[in-house]
Order: structure tokens, then sequence, then C-alpha cells
């Protein structure tokens, strides 16, 4: 027997609370539960927000092609296509 | 059965997960605070560990198959907040008459040891904290030398040279009370 086998055996088994584990289980389930009722993590944040962002710029994407697109005289949609600068002389 | 690093994983996306890490491990870290320091702030210091634990899982290295050293680690940080406690703790060991060889039995090894208690307790007190907290580590966390080394962020030289360190205290505390009870007994 060497002297971590001495140690571990001198200093004995001590004899555990049958509570004891009871409450610390209760106190880290609270933790956990806790956690789990979070609305979101940090990283669900992020990701949301990326999901917004590419929305977004699929929307913008979307837009700019309808804007440069003549008006549709069916839709009775007014173009939204600049003016040639030689339409506007006199 | 899943490794303590696959549920830790897990637990990042479904924290109830973690209640396994608990039930794996419980008796391990209670068993080795309760030695070190008593049964005083036992249960405190277990229960801190595992919250701890879990609000720092985000942190746990995936490559460390089991949790063991990383849980050991966190309890001996707290142990730090009790070490006049521990000192306490074994000076009341140490203070313990030591009682006579009984007659062999199947279990002599563990009276042994048991016997020499306040022995091992005032070597344990003449330690470094560091030598001492590494050498329990092995001894009563049941720690290989490079768990012990990543449980306290050393390299594993250093956890060599600190368990040689209290080894050789022990040896030198039990070769002295070899020697005092051979001056003890009667001659012829």
């Amino acid at each position: 027997m060497d002297e971590a086998d001495l140690t571990r055996q001198a200093l004995g088994e001590s004899p555990e609370d049958p509570g004891e584990r009871e409450r610390a289980r209760a106190r880290l389930q609270h933790e956990m539960e806790r956690a789990g009722q979070r609305p979101r993590s940090r990283a669900g944040v992020a990701a949301v927000i990326a999901l917004i962002l590419v929305s977004a710029a699929i929307l913008a994407a979307l837009g700019l092609s309808s804007r440069n697109r003549e008006a549709d005289p069916r839709s009775g949609t007014p173009s939204v296509t600049a003016p040639s600068p030689t339409a506007l002389q006199p | 059965m899943s490794s303590d690093a696959e549920i830790i994983r897990r637990s990042l996306s479904e924290p109830t997960e973690f209640g396994e890490i608990f039930e794996r491990h419980f008796s391990l870290v209670r068993g080795y605070v309760a030695r070190r320091i008593g049964m005083s702030f036992a249960e405190e210091i277990t229960s801190e560990t595992f919250v701890i634990a879990f609000k720092s899982r985000e942190r746990y290295d995936m490559r460390t198959v089991s949790a063991r050293p990383w849980l050991l680690g966190i309890a001996t940080n707290l142990i730090r907040h009790h070490l006049r406690d521990e000192r306490a703790h074994l000076a009341a060991e140490a203070r313990t008459p030591i009682a006579p060889a009984p007659p062999p039995t199947d279990d002599t090894e563990r009276i042994d040891a048991e016997r020499l208690r306040p022995v091992l307790a005032q070597a344990l007190l003449s330690l470094t904290v560091a030598d001492r907290e590494t050498f329990l580590l092995v001894a009563l966390g049941e720690l290989t030398y490079e768990e012990a080394g990543a449980s306290l962020g050393v390299p594993v030289g250093t956890v060599r040279s600190r368990v040689h360190r209290a080894r050789a205290a022990m040896q030198d505390r039990l070769a002295t009370l070899h020697l005092a009870s051979q001056m003890e007994e009667p001659e012829g």
C-alpha cells in the first residue's frame, strides 16, 4: 500500500447524509430549469439577428429590382424609375 | 453510454441533461471535499461545485472525455477559501492518539491506515498548500498525474515533483513513528 492508498484509507469514507444529495440536486435542478426558461441564449439571439438581416437584404434586393422595372400599365403601378435628363428639358 | 463530454455538449442546448453529470460524480466530489475539510462545509462546497460547473459548461474542453478532473478542480478552488477549516480539520485528526496495533485480521490494511491517521494528518499539515492539494487530488480524487495537472492548470512535471515531495514527507513521518514504536517496545 503506497502513501496515496494509505491516505485514502486513513481519511476514510464519511457517510453521506441522505438529504445532502437531494438538496444539492434540487439546487442544480433550479439552475438548469432557469437556464431552460431563458428566452434565447446569446448564440440564439445572434442567429435571429442574422436571419433578420438576411431577410432584410433579400427584401431590399427585391425592392430594388421592382423599382428598376418599368411600370406595368395593366397593374396601374406608376414607374419609380428616374426620368431621363432629356425628359426634363422644356 | 455517453461520455461526460457528450453530455455536457448536449446540455448546452438542453440544460437539464447536465443532471446526469451530477448523478455520475456527486459521490466522488462530495467524498473528496468531506475528506479534505470535514463534514461541516462538504455539502455547501459540493453543491456549489456543480452549480459553478453548470454555469461554466460552455468553457468545458470537449476533448476531455471525463468531467472528473474539471469538477475536482472547481472543488479545489472552492476549498482554497476554506484553508483555515482544512488546517483545523487536519489538526484535529493529528491530535487523535495513535491506537495500539490490533491483532491481524482480513482487514488489517484498512485498520492500520486508520490507526496512522494522526501521523498522516501531521504529514499533510507540514506540506505547502500546493503540494497538499496536488497530492490529495491524486490520493483522494484518484486522478492520474495528467488529470491532476489539467485540474490545477499546471504542467505534469510540476504535479510529479509536488507528489514526490508529499510522499517523502509521509515516508519521513511514518519512519519516525516506526522508530518511536520500536523504542517503546520492552526489551527481552
